[in-house]
């Protein structure tokens, strides 16, 4: 099965590990991820902070690049890209002028490819397909499934899960073999982007998350978005050093669990290459 | 809210605690505007040379520097950044958004 793909800036950047994690465990059930050709950024928390026209044109851009390609549907793995995308979708459906606007200003018509989040990736490929598969279960790591601001949020234009008590991940974990935990901070904001301008605050909310993650019996927190990554795994020993702690609490893509219990090498799925190693 | 945030961007009535916020968010949409894609590398310089201009701080322009060693080691810094081939359009969808009305 083919699955158009549109990585987004962060996995062809600091957060190609996570391009590795997706590629490894997707070819493993039988996906060949197709890569957009020419996509460009989708602007992310910039553009619609700074420029609201901005914000709808660069992901129109890369819909009608997906649907002229033939897509039907398009795997974007990083949170803030799959909202962005859906929302310019969610906008132009609502105004037919903006849909001829938008055709004038990025120069091709965005027509209607579906955007996947990872977890709907997964949920495309079949959970049942996925059990099917596994081969080493996640029996042994209680994990914590983060979900962050936008795997559900605005639920008006996401329109995925419960915004406020999503489950979808745990069922995918589940599928693993795995007992997810229950915990508070699943849908809070780790920060997002604003590590670099704002990185006290990225620190104090991901200390939050790491701890109530480890009091609610989490050895890992799994993840389906590059920021969120970022702020937990690669500021981890940063944030350990404000609040005074160590919470060596290793960050999991989703694909890197989904990879594991399919039998993949760590390394093959870029697990080295993250900042916190589990212990044991 | 992005609607307060647009019209204070408008106005330049940034609040000093926000004002790295915005010096980011700028240097972010001026690197895709030129490459179609994010150099983090470039954004980085262009967000320390900006915010150092603005501020007159040190030490924000070595803050961080530590991270690069280890980035490195663990193969996840790229020092060429990606370009789309076609930046003209990247240009033209900036340049007639540049009013910035919704």
């Amino acid at each position: 099965m083919n699955l158009g793909y549109y990585p987004g800036c962060a996995l062809h950047g600091s957060s190609d590990d996570y391009e590795q994690s997706l590629r490894a465990c997707f070819g493993a059930l039988g996906v060949e991820l197709k890569e957009i050709e020419e996509w460009i950024c989708c602007g992310a928390t910039a553009a619609h902070s700074l420029n609201p026209k901005l914000s709808i044109a660069l992901p129109a851009r890369n819909l009608a690049l997906a649907s002229q390609a033939g897509y039907s549907e398009m795997l974007a793995p990083c949170s803030m890209c799959s909202m962005q995308l859906l929302r310019a979708q969610k906008h132009m459906e609502q105004d037919p002028a903006l849909v001829e606007e938008m055709t004038q200003i990025v120069e091709a018509k965005p027509n209607g490819t579906r955007v996947l989040n990872l977890i709907q990736a997964f949920e495309h490929v079949g959970l049942d397909a996925i059990k099917a598969a596994v081969k080493k279960p996640l029996e042994d790591l209680p994990v914590a499934c983060y979900y962050g601001c936008l795997l559900t949020r605005p639920p008006e234009i996401l329109e995925f899960d419960d915004c406020e008590q999503p489950e979808s991940m745990e069922a995918v974990l589940v599928a693993l073999g795995a007992k997810p935990v229950d915990w508070n901070y699943k849908t809070e904001c780790c920060g997002a982007g604003m590590t670099l301008a704002a990185e006290e605050t990225v620190l104090d909310l991901s200390h939050k998350i790491l701890a109530d993650a480890a009091e609610h019996g989490a050895k890992a927190i799994a993840v389906a978005c590059p920021m969120c990554h970022v702020n937990l795994d690669m500021k981890q020993s940063a944030t350990d050093a404000k609040h005074g702690v160590r919470h060596q609490m290793p960050i999991y893509y989703l694909s890197d669990l989904v990879g594991m219990a399919l039998g993949l090498d760590p390394e093959r799925l870029g697990v080295n290459r993250h900042f916190v190693q589990r212990k044991g | 809210m992005d609607a307060l945030r647009n019209e204070s961007y408008r106005r330049g009535l940034t609040n000093e605690k926000q004002a790295p916020v915005m010096l980011f968010q700028k240097a972010f949409l001026d690197n895709i505007r030129r490459n179609g894609r994010l150099n983090e590398i470039e954004l980085i310089v262009q967000y320390k040379m900006s915010g150092f201009a603005a501020t007159r701080s040190p030490g924000l322009l070595f803050k961080d520097a530590t991270l690069g060693p280890k980035l490195q080691a663990r193969k996840k810094l790229h020092l060429i950044g990606e370009k789309v081939r076609d930046r003209g359009v990247v240009h033209r969808i900036f340049d007639r958004c540049q009013n910035g009305s919704a």
